[in-house]
């Protein structure tokens, strides 16, 4: 266990992007993004998945309680991360989106794929 | 069992310098800021606003376009003029990148999971009109939202 988080500190920081990490359990890791996810955050927000999952976590969930915005871009980088996450044997979840984000889950109906949890314990919940 | 993953594909990943990349990054970072600021001035600058799920449409609009010319045409400048008329909103972008090569207009995503592709149909939901034509060496970008 104190093996896989090693790894992180050695990540380089993106420029604007924040997404803290949090281990909420022994099995699920929670990602919590900061500003907007999109076109310009999407790249780091996929890299840092992949990081998580070759590090042997696979089961994740999305807190977008700091998310401010979501595009087309960004949501493509959670299903990135989703699609992952399932080859791994694990799964994704997202928690706490604003409506912006739901209003975009709802324009791509990607709220059938991502259900969207109102709160990081309904998420974390059933992991 | 899991199988391997072949995570990164070598034929993506030019060498190329770590500064030059991070400056790249932040340009496209800034140039979408600009356009979250522009729109947050306009929307200051307008008597009586209209709701805020409209508002967030014609946002997500705007910003699938933005995010299109940037990522796509990679432009050293892009202009973007917002206008509000009596019965509509408008928002009209310029740029001098790459010409803008339509993917074939898809009627409906057919994979639940693509990662890409929905920006385009993204922008004609949330909008009521998104035009595009190239005049010379200029990208031109139209969209319109009815109130």
């Amino acid at each position: 266990m104190p093996a896989r988080w090693a790894g992180f500190h050695h990540i380089e920081q993106e420029d604007h992007v924040q997404i803290d990490l949090q281990q909420a359990s022994e099995r699920v890791t929670v990602l919590a993004p900061k500003g907007r996810l999109d076109m310009s955050s999407a790249p780091a927000f996929r890299e840092r998945v992949r990081q998580l999952i070759e590090a042997g976590t696979s089961q994740l969930v999305v807190d977008f309680g700091e998310v401010s915005f979501v595009d087309s871009s960004g949501l493509g980088a959670v299903i990135g991360g989703l699609k992952l996450s399932r080859q791994a044997g694990g799964d994704l979840r997202i928690a706490r989106p604003n409506q912006q984000v739901l209003l975009v889950l709802d324009l791509t109906s990607l709220n059938r794929v991502l259900q969207p949890y109102a709160s990081l314990e309904e998420a974390l919940a059933g992991f | 069992m899991r199988a391997s993953r072949k995570l990164s594909r070598a034929s993506d990943r030019e060498p190329r310098p770590a500064e030059e990349h991070a400056l790249e990054r932040r340009a496209r970072a800034d140039q979408l800021d600009a356009v979250h600021d522009t729109l947050a001035q306009f929307w200051e600058g307008i008597g009586a606003l209209p709701d805020e799920r409209w508002r967030m449409l014609f946002e997500v609009a705007v910003s699938e376009i933005a995010a299109n010319i940037v990522e796509h045409a990679r432009p050293a400048v892009m202009n973007v003029r917002l206008s509000a008329a009596a019965d509509r909103m408008v928002a009209e972008f310029t740029d001098t990148g790459d010409d803008w090569e339509a993917p074939p207009e898809q009627a409906e995503i057919l994979d639940e999971l693509a990662e890409r592709g929905r920006g385009m149909t993204l922008a004609r939901t949330a909008c009521d009109e998104v035009a595009y034509e190239r005049v010379g060496a200029v990208n031109h970008w139209r969209l319109v939202k009815r109130l």
